[in-house]
């Protein structure tokens, strides 16, 4: 017969109170500091709701909810919230409004102390994106970087160019574009000529990569170009014709997709512009 | 239907809401050069993007250029080519 179990863990050597233990010091808040939300977005309407519970000295604890609505620029978007004296016991940011999508709306939940200006940053809470379907909050939430994980999926309609110019998109403002496919239509006109339409990626001023289409286009005819990874390009067939494109190709603000024809007449007439990425904010 | 506008500058033509509400900021393309790749500047560039200050916050537009137009709703009098993009714009609504 064994030896009956006995445990071999220390006892421990630190005493702990069990009544009237006060609360954990590090969010004690007070009038002077506030509840900072940034946020960068993309959405066109993201209603998002800041929740707030505050332990106030007398024990009550305080829930608050207050309606943000930031612009559709990703510029920084601030919000402040004054605080009592008390305990910060938790925060949560939520979008209520339908749409918003993981890599549109990225917002960081911060104590300070003073004003925005002054920027004095005592605790980053946490950050991360916020979508209609998830929410991101404190304590206990996960805390990511805006390039991190799947972003958000974008379906773009681009400019149409004046006829005999070349398609021209940029990836905008505060935004990281993972390139998926690009498709347009080539209206070449009468003027005899073999046209060589490329698609041409740089990032504003030097070319990253040039893909060519395995075809060149004749005097009055109606081609539709789709550019996507993973496809062999495939000559023209019954006006449609693939093109490759880089796998992963990452896109700052600022970069470029362009298309680069040899021999475009003046009456050539690019449309039907659509393409589609996977968009981050930028940090 | 997404409201079309039209660069004074390049006369290309945009939807500056998507059809899933997103904006979409315009810029005048560059002109290539040769097949080099040679890009230079239009000589009124127009371009959407907001410029932020140091502290992120958006402070105006890159290049205004020659500005942009809206085009009428009514699409009937458009080349064809424009026709089709409203018509597109519009099933994609």
């Amino acid at each position: 017969m064994g030896t009956p179990f006995q445990s071999l863990t220390a006892p421990p050597a630190i005493g702990y109170g069990t009544k009237n233990v006060p609360p954990p010091a590090a969010l004690a808040v007070s009038t002077n500091d506030q509840l900072l939300i940034r946020v960068r977005n993309s959405n066109a309407a993201p209603l998002l709701h800041v929740f707030a519970r505050l332990l106030l000295p007398d024990g009550t604890v305080v829930p608050n909810d207050w309606a943000i609505v930031p612009d559709a620029t990703r510029a920084v978007n601030s919000f402040t919230f004054p605080l009592d004296e008390g305990f910060l016991l938790s925060a949560a940011v939520v979008a209520t409004a339908a749409g918003v999508t993981r890599g549109q709306c990225y917002v960081q939940v911060v104590l300070l102390r003073g004003n925005v200006t002054q920027n004095f940053q005592g605790y980053l809470l946490t950050e991360g994106y916020v979508s209609n379907t998830t929410a991101l909050g404190f304590p206990g939430g996960p805390s990511s970087y805006a390039f991190e994980g799947r972003g958000t999926l974008r379906s773009i309609g681009g400019t149409t160019p004046a006829a005999g110019a070349e398609i021209s998109e940029t990836v905008p403002t505060a935004a990281i574009w993972r390139l998926i496919s690009f498709r347009y239509t080539l209206v070449t006109s009468a003027a005899v000529a073999n046209r060589l339409p490329q698609l041409l990626i740089s990032d504003g001023a030097n070319t990253l990569a040039q893909v060519g289409a395995a075809v060149s286009i004749a005097a009055g005819v109606t081609t539709v170009f789709s550019y996507a990874q993973g496809v062999q390009a495939v000559a023209s067939q019954n006006g449609q014709t693939w093109c490759f494109l880089p796998f992963s190709e990452y896109l700052s603000a600022g970069f470029k997709i362009q298309t680069l024809t040899a021999a475009i007449q003046a009456a050539d007439q690019y449309s039907a512009v659509q393409y589609l990425v996977e968009e981050w904010i930028q940090q | 239907m997404s409201v079309l506008f039209q660069c004074a500058a390049c006369k290309g033509v945009y939807a500056p809401v998507q059809a899933d509400g997103t904006l979409y900021f315009h810029v005048c393309p560059f002109l290539v050069d040769d097949l080099t790749g040679v890009h230079l500047p239009p000589p009124i560039l127009r371009d959407e993007n907001v410029v932020l200050a140091p502290n992120g916050k958006a402070v105006r537009i890159r290049h205004e250029g020659g500005g942009a137009v809206r085009l009428p709703d009514d699409v009937a009098d458009l080349p064809e080519w424009q026709r089709r993009m409203a018509a597109r714009l519009a099933s994609d609504d």
